[in-house]
């Protein structure tokens, strides 16, 4: 296949990205595919990144994780019609794509180690399910009335605290403060429900003493 | 490496007064932009997904053209979303 044509020598990279329930086998034909094709076309591999299991931004062949490896190599340009036919064709494969690096570093002596290869123990994906489920609001949700009753509370709250910083006004010297701390916590009275309103009269009692 | 033109209120004359900062990117310091950390294009993403503009990115023409190629590969690639509804 290689031919001694006028294709630049140039740096590439490669993303791609294996179905988390792969299997190891799988990763290593592809990973083994990848090396045998840089060298047949007479490229080199520089730089071999694994980078493990990764979530997926959006769900891919219904795969909510992918194992990513980056593959950075220099050759010519029929390594990349090539690979891509490659990883076209192989299984476990979801995506790849192929960045042709701009700023080709200095050429620098690849180690076996900076080549080598990761395989990861395939994981079944269990969370998919409740993912799903969640994404469409199938999770059995909390009953409404106690979401209520939440809220209330939480009124009820802020009653008090709103009531309470008028209070430390009205202690300052500023008789305003409290009545309008008192008119806040009226005006939020009927709005609540029964729990709400002791908080109310608790609030009113500490203005009544400052 | 957050959006660089922050507005703020200026409260009282009703106008919003915008401090521009430089573009991130120009700086001596200045990170390089790569499609290959998602973690740091997110600040140049909507929490829809969208590409951040000029006018709140602050970034200038050529790094902002920079940021939208690398947004663009790394949605090609699952780094990042195209979309996000919730």
């Amino acid at each position: 296949m290689s031919t001694e044509s006028a294709q630049p020598f140039r740096h590439y990279e490669t993303i791609y990205v294996l179905a988390p329930n792969s299997p190891t086998a799988a990763s290593k034909k592809v990973s083994g595919r990848v090396e045998e094709i840089v060298a047949k076309e007479g490229g080199k591999l520089t730089r071999v990144e694994n980078w493990g299991h990764r979530k997926l931004a959006y769900p891919v062949r219904k795969f909510t994780r992918g194992v990513y490896v980056y593959v950075q190599y220099q050759g010519r340009g029929m390594i990349v019609t090539e690979l891509e036919r490659n990883l076209r064709i192989l299984e476990g494969v979801l995506k790849f794509q192929t960045i042709k690096l701009d700023t080709p570093k200095e050429a620098e002596a690849a180690t076996d180690e900076d080549v080598a290869f990761e395989h990861f123990d395939p994981v079944e994906e269990e969370e998919t399910i409740a993912a799903k489920a969640r994404a469409l609001g199938l999770e059995p949700r909390k009953p409404r009335n106690e979401d209520g009753e939440a809220k209330a509370a939480d009124g009820a709250k802020d009653g008090e605290a709103e009531a309470a910083d008028s209070a430390k006004d009205g202690e300052a010297g500023a008789a305003d403060g409290a009545k309008d701390g008192e008119a806040k916590a009226a005006d939020k009275a009927p709005a609540k429900t029964e729990e709400a309103k002791p908080a109310a009269d608790a609030a009113e009692k500490t203005e009544d003493k400052s | 490496m957050k959006p660089a033109a922050r507005e703020e209120e200026d409260e009282g004359t009703g106008f919003r007064r915008t401090r521009r900062r430089g573009c991130a990117f120009c700086r001596d310091d200045a990170p390089t932009i790569e499609y290959k950390d998602p973690q740091m294009l997110r600040y140049y993403i909507t929490e829809r997904g969208k590409i951040v503009p000029r006018r709140v990115s602050g970034a200038c023409a050529k790094h902002q053209r920079a940021i939208t190629t690398a947004i663009k590969r790394a949605r090609n690639i699952a780094l990042l979303p195209f979309t996000m509804n919730d």
